[in-house]
């Protein structure tokens, strides 16, 4: 299933270029340059790059889901080699282009997330020619808080307590008389330690009897970095998986919210803005907006911070902002449905100003391409499972859309950080619509009206992709067992809502199972996307062996066209 | 004072609910092939469907001749001291062009008021039904005209098909464009603007779409008359009918009506709408 993804790593023109030279020094220094730093990451890229699909393995749903090794992958490809060209630069240089990079390369929910390690990083490195502990140590620690404060849930048993547990290992060192080393030494040991815990803290974990992916990622990254600083070992080897602790605990309830980066409650109102001035503390505003709703993100820097919150009342955020800097794409959107209905008679009220909006998706498969064309998408950005596209890809999408109000649906849970961070740098007015699958986002889509404004749009649109209940049919890339269902390797799963609901050798068994899993009533559509591997004359005698099941539901075949999944089910 | 006030058949009033209120309905005309009928008077709507969902001929409309026009206001103008007209949008239909022209042909020697609606079925209807009002209260030509015409800008008109095709093919998308050529099966929702259809929006199921229809309903809230309209579904009507009884003032029912022959063309078959009238606004 990953077979594409890795070939595309060993015919890269990086690889093929870099590869000769294997990053090592040859005695361990206690100060690192620019080229120093580059060289710890170019080592992390070759470790990591041997430990992709094991990283991939350790999702915790056996689909093709998000691939956190193929994004951090990814994402770490990119910085490093858009830095490599700042040879003979200092530390603080490279630290800086290698987290600019990394903010625009971000792939998938761990792929932002290691853009706050990179940010970090230039932060703690800031002024620099050279560095040692006390500075990687402040590093980390900036690392870590950026990461937290980006994430809206933060969800302990992931790659945020891997970078908790580095930096306050890092801390406790007797700097600055620590050798780097050294340091390198405990935090890859604290790192691994903390991977091993991750199912301790997180049930899911600990049911698919897995070790976080994207903890044992970061782990994989400092290992790499340690083993430049120490020159003794290889750095082109496969890394031992930490052994998860406690895995024989009970099993708790999957958490659909696994590293969701926003929370989606539908109400009151979701209140966005952006606030721009001098020394602005992310940290302390995020204080400040949490204390006032749920659901908040505030990312940014000193110069800006995007805030982000679902409030009952607008008011005292806006007013809090606009004391700590100057206020601007503020956007509030009604969420109660009595509200919206309301504002709408209000602006039926005024002369109709029609408010050009555009919506850019991310879609995979040709079936899905043409729908999507035809329910009038401006942009599409080939995407989704197992192919994260970067923030840059969605970030040059938006440019392109013909209008300066954009909609963006992303469509897969993975991708909904990296449109979060296309939307703060955009220089449109950017709403991401967080469709966490193709059903929803095409449910979205299908409220989408260009005559009318983006708020109503966007309102509408939420609504719409929540009443989308998705189910997929695909097949497992590992033997295991959840919510009390055993799956062999290779066999039919279908999910619903991501949850694994029925699995067997036959399709139209597994499909029919997961439709009364959904509880399908007189006048629901369900509408089967087929994918590459099914054609449509079996597909359309799926659809009829199911019709025959489900009386008074209406079924529709349409072409999807999508890898991996030989069905992906909308149910509305 | 006596004022009448006249109609054409795409108000889709009911014939019974016109005759109490005094208003007279001038037909238009639907054919298929060469047979040609009078809408609603030589063709029921029930025939007319059944011919549409069964025959093979597809149906065409045409506006009443100025000739229609000149006998019905000859005849009113022997004892009226006015007529008020009021029609279809012009931007979609010839009707309005007819009736102005049969203006300067009448023997009718009162005033006639010619009125563009700028709307369709019901949306006219209410606008009809206000302004017969006024006249059985004693208004004067004038005062009705007036009526007529404030009552278009709080005068609605929407609609949810079962397909686009009738639409499509009749000639008549207007600003609905986006909503042809998607490749999943839609339930499209129309509503007029300015004397055009607009889009109104998708949905895929008939719950969704009598949901978008009611939830429009109440955005247009304050609602003084409200008629739920269908072609082929009249149970569903009823129900959606009582569903936004509570939009109403007190005392107060929805009407539901049929999309007759003429608008039915472009409907099809399972096709429902809601034709409403907004309250006036109490400031200015």
């Amino acid at each position: 299933m990953y077979v594409n993804c890795l070939t595309s790593y060993h015919t890269s023109p990086y690889t093929a270029t870099v590869d000769t030279t294997k990053p090592t020094l040859t005695a361990p220094r206690n100060r690192l340059d620019g080229d120093g730093l580059l060289g710890m990451f170019l080592s992390a890229l070759h470790l990591f790059e041997r430990n992709v699909d094991r990283i991939n393995a350790l999702n915790v749903f056996p689909v093709p889901d998000g691939d956190t090794g193929t994004n951090m992958y990814l994402t770490l490809r990119s910085v490093v080699e858009e830095s490599r060209p700042l040879q003979g630069a200092s530390s603080a240089a490279v630290s800086r282009k290698m987290a600019d990079v990394a903010l625009m390369e971000a792939k998938g929910n761990s792929g932002v997330i290691l853009s706050q390690f990179f940010r970090g990083l230039a932060i703690g490195l800031e002024g620099t020619a050279d560095f040692g502990c006390t500075e990687l140590a402040r590093s980390l620690s900036e690392g870590r808080n950026l990461a937290y404060t980006a994430i809206g849930n933060p969800v302990e048993g992931t790659i945020l307590t891997v970078m908790t547990s580095v930096a306050e290992t890092a801390n406790a060192m007797d700097l600055p008389a620590a050798q780097l080393n050294e340091m390198l030494d405990a935090i890859c040991s604290g790192a691994k330690e903390a991977v091993a815990l991750t199912p301790t803290m997180l049930p899911v974990l600990m049911q698919a009897g897995v070790v976080d992916a994207g903890g044992q990622g970061l782990s994989v990254i400092l290992e790499g970095a340690r083993r430049y600083v120490d020159g003794t070992s290889p750095v082109d080897e496969e890394m031992e998986l930490p052994e998860p602790v406690g895995i024989d605990g009970h099993a708790g309830t999957v958490s659909h919210e696994f590293l969701a980066a926003t929370d989606e409650e539908q109400y009151g109102y979701c209140t966005q803005l952006l606030i721009e001035g001098d020394k602005l503390d992310p940290a302390s505003i995020r204080e400040t907006v949490s204390s006032l709703g749920v659901s908040a993100v505030v990312v940014g820097t000193e110069s800006t911070v995007k805030v982000h919150v679902h409030v009952a009342d607008p008011g005292p955020v806006l007013s809090a902002s606009v004391a700590i800097g100057v206020v601007s794409q503020v956007k509030v959107e009604n969420m109660d449905s009595q509200h919206v209905e309301f504002s709408a008679a209000r602006r039926q009220d005024q002369v109709a100003q029609p408010l050009e909006s555009a919506v850019v998706t991310v879609v995979r498969g040709k079936g899905f391409e043409a729908v999507v064309n035809s329910l009038g998408v401006s942009e599409i950005v080939q995407g989704g499972d197992t192919m994260n596209p970067s923030v840059k890809d969605l970030l040059e999408a938006v440019g392109r859309a013909p209008s300066e109000q954009v909609i963006l649906l992303p469509n897969n849970r993975n991708i909904i950080p990296a449109a979060l961070q296309a939307a703060k740098l955009s220089d449109k007015s950017v709403t991401v619509v967080a469709s966490e699958t193709i059903p929803q986002g095409i449910g979205a889509l299908l409220s989408f009206n260009p005559d009318r404004d983006s708020a109503t749009n966007v309102a509408a649109m939420e609504e719409a992709a929540d009443s989308i209940k998705t189910g997929e049919v695909t097949r497992a890339v590992r033997e295991v067992e959840l919510n009390g269902i055993a799956v062999k390797e290779g066999s039919l799963i279908g999910l619903l809502e991501r949850v694994l609901v029925s699995t067997g050798e036959d399709i139209e068994n597994v499909l029919s199972s997961l439709l009364h899993q959904a509880g399908l009533a007189e006048g629901d559509l369900v509408t089967l996307y087929y994918g590459e591997e099914i054609t449509a004359g079996d597909a359309a005698a799926a659809a009829a062996t199911l019709g025959a099941c489900f009386e008074g539901v209406e079924i529709e075949v349409v072409e999807g066209g999508q890898f991996h999944y030989p069905f992906i089910v909308s149910i509305e | 004072m006596v004022v009448k006030v006249v109609t054409d058949s795409t108000s889709d009033l009911p014939a019974d609910y016109a005759k109490s209120l005094d208003v007279t309905i001038v037909p238009l005309n639907v054919s298929f092939g060469t047979e040609s009928f009078k809408d609603n008077v030589t063709i029921t709507a029930d025939d007319f469907y059944q011919r549409l969902t069964t025959g093979t001929v597809l149906p065409t409309t045409s506006q009443p001749s100025p000739g229609d026009f000149v006998e019905v206001y000859d005849r009113l103008g022997e004892d009226a001291d006015g007529i008020v007209s009021i029609h279809l949008s012009s931007k979609e239909s010839g009707t309005h062009n007819s009736a102005v022209q049969a203006q300067g042909i009448t023997k009718a020697t009162c005033p006639i008021v010619v009125v563009d609606s700028e709307q369709f079925s019901m949306g006219l209807g209410m606008i009809v039904i206000k302004a017969a009002e006024a006249a059985s209260h004693g208004a004067s030509v004038e005062e009705v005209a007036t009526i007529a015409r404030n009552a278009i800008s709080l005068s609605q008109c929407f609609a949810s098909f079962d397909t686009l095709e009738y639409l499509e093919r009749g000639g008549r998308i207007g600003k609905a464009k986006a909503l042809v050529g998607s490749l999943l099966k839609l339930k499209p929702a129309i509503i007029i603007r300015d004397g055009q259809v607009h889009e109104l929006g998708k949905t895929r199921t008939l719950v969704k779409s009598i949901a978008q229809l009611k939830e429009t309903a109440r955005s247009f809230a304050p609602v003084e008359a409200l008629c739920v309209l269908h072609s082929t579904t009249h149970d569903v009507a009823a129900e959606i009918a009582a569903d936004l009884n509570d939009l109403l003032p007190e005392g107060t029912e929805p009407l539901v009506a049929r999309f007759g022959p003429v608008i039915g063309t472009y409907t099809g078959p399972g096709a429902l709408g809601i034709g409403l009238i907004r309250k006036e606004s109490t400031e200015g």
